[in-house]
């Protein structure tokens, strides 16, 4: 376990705002490994504790025990080769910046040759269907689009691991697939890493080489489920499989009993 | 949800955008007649009351021409009065904004960003601004004598706080997930500072940029009353106390104008600065 071949190891990750007795503990103890090219995913019930674990992997925050390791290195401090796309497009996104701007300044203000920076822009705008719609500003694309263009901007970094935090939440249904799609395609043009945080299970399964499952707070991993479905997914038919049916009922009893776990005083275990 | 949302705001802001200019025109045609209304019976009044203090407004402005209108060609009609009361005028009431506009932007940010830097200036500020701009004139006098440095640093003085207290809030107001994002993808502070933090604050600079425009002009007016040899302030004073009084109207006719004009840039420099905004502000 120690000398792992892993692109991101989480160990033992805790954390817990204040101190003494009156400390609110949030994580507890949290460890899991992605390997270079996986998607693997985040589940876990509402109020898990996902964003202090997601500001813990990106070293926006100090966890208070355990460590992160990117690429063997331990993560101190906001790492070169991370990038996130944030659920909340519209306050991520700047919006004083063209779309394509957006995408360039990160690449801009982290010394990327002039020409360089041309050639991703134009690629990752393209790569996720938004050649034609660089000269917009972020108010003037639909939320889906908007989020296309996040994920631009963080595909333009080259970033060794990709995170995703819940990003597909705000957006309706039919987006939802087509970003999911939009996902698994990035995956497989640009060897990504991705660190998949969402509620949702049956995004969790379609998108992932593997579903890492999560307690209430003070949170810990449940389980790990290997989706050992092909990398080519289809959303009618790798949604209609029997084991997809049976690893979402699993996750489900695993992430509604979370409630349960914690204490006979939860009233309405939602 | 937000789909439909979002793209109600697009087609409402590029309605907006489009038809900006056509808005401006119209507003001109509908409402600027309520202004050449007044100039008439300003006009029709004085003829027939026939008052010495209260010259008709072709006379004001024939006077006017006179005044600072009537130069050569080669200064573009422009005379030396021109030079000395408006010109001057004017060039204070710009160094005085811009130095404002330099110490209250950079001085805001400081304050902004580093709360507890806020927390110990906070007493001082609130009670320097207090003070009546009027009651400084004597002792900026005894500090920087009687000439444009004078009335400069009084302009500035007076129309730095708007600046000011407005970066403040606009700095300390800044999205979180902005910082959260620029951190992420390791901007370094100064980018952040350029790229976002300014760009963020912007439109509440700029509303404090308004309001200390007006400010500017009338403690422009007011410090040219004291020990002045020049400026729009001093010639009215003069006119005033000469008894010609067409000259007077002249001067508060042009204060009048040059305000409006001051504002209209302020105005246009905001709609260039923000028009990423997705509604901009009329």
């Amino acid at each position: 376990m120690t000398t792992s071949s892993a692109l991101l190891e989480v160990r033992e990750l805790g954390h817990s705002y204040g101190r003494g007795p009156g400390a609110l503990s949030i994580l507890d103890g949290i460890g899991f490994e992605v390997e270079k090219n996986q998607i693997v995913s985040l589940v876990g019930p509402s109020g898990c504790g996902k964003t202090t674990l997601l500001y813990a992997i990106s070293g926006l925050l100090r966890p208070s025990t355990g460590e992160v390791r990117l690429r063997g290195t331990p993560v101190r401090g906001v790492p070169a080769g991370l990038a996130m796309v944030f659920q909340d497009y519209s306050r991520s996104l700047y919006p004083w910046m063209s779309i394509e701007r957006n995408v360039d300044f990160p690449l801009m203000a982290n010394g990327v040759k002039k020409q360089e920076r041309r050639e991703r822009v134009s690629t990752c705008l393209e790569a996720v269907g938004l050649a034609g719609h660089g000269q917009k500003y972020p108010w003037q694309l639909s939320g889906g689009m908007q989020q296309r263009g996040a994920i631009a901007r963080a595909l333009a970094c080259r970033p060794d691991v990709l995170l995703m935090d819940e990003p597909f939440a705000s957006v309706d249904a039919q987006t939802r697939e087509d970003l999911e799609d939009l996902v698994l395609s990035v995956r497989k043009r640009f060897d990504t890493t991705i660190l998949f945080i969402t509620h949702d299970i049956d995004e969790s399964i379609y998108l992932s080489d593997k579903v890492i499952v999560l307690s209430k707070s003070p949170t810990f991993v449940q389980d790990q489920v290997d989706v050992r479905f092909s990398r080519e997914r289809d959303q009618i038919g790798t949604r209609s499989l029997p084991e997809f049916g049976v690893m979402r009922a699993h996750i489900a009893s695993l992430i509604r009993g979370a409630g349960a776990h914690v204490g006979g005083a939860m009233v309405n275990p939602a | 949800m937000t789909g439909t949302g979002s793209a109600r705001v697009e087609t409402l802001a590029s309605m907006r955008l489009a038809s900006s200019g056509w808005h401006f025109s119209r507003a001109f045609v509908t409402h600027v007649w309520v202004l050449i209304v007044a100039a008439i019976a300003w006009e029709l009044i004085a003829r027939s009351a026939n008052l010495f203090y209260f010259p008709p407004l072709t006379t004001v402005l024939e006077h006017a021409r006179q005044m600072w209108f009537s130069g050569p060609a080669s200064s573009g009609w422009l005379t030396q009065a021109f030079m000395a009361d408006v010109a001057s005028s004017l060039l204070r009431v710009v160094l005085g904004l811009l130095v404002a506009v330099v110490l209250g932007v950079l001085a805001g940010t400081a304050i902004g960003l580093l709360p507890r830097l806020g927390d110990l200036v906070d007493p001082t500020l609130q009670f320097a601004r207090s003070v009546p701009p009027v009651a400084l004139v004597p002792i900026f006098m005894l500090l920087f004598g009687i000439g444009s440095e004078m009335r400069i640093t009084l302009i500035a003085f007076t129309s730095v706080w708007p600046i000011l207290l407005n970066t403040i809030t606009g700095v300390r107001s800044v999205e979180p997930l902005y910082h959260a994002t620029a951190r992420l993808f390791r901007i370094g502070i100064r980018k952040r500072l350029v790229y976002i933090v300014l760009p963020a604050s912007a439109p509440l600079i700029l509303a404090g940029l308004r309001v200390s425009t007006a400010l500017a002009l009338i403690v422009m007016v007011l410090s040219e009353m004291v020990a002045a040899t020049s400026g729009i302030g001093y010639r009215l004073m003069f006119e005033q106390q000469s008894c010609t009084l067409a000259n007077m109207w002249a001067c508060i006719e042009l204060l009048g104008t040059s305000g409006y004009l001051l504002n209209a840039i302020v105005v246009l420099l905001e709609k260039r600065l923000l028009r990423w905004l997705p509604t901009p502000r009329e």
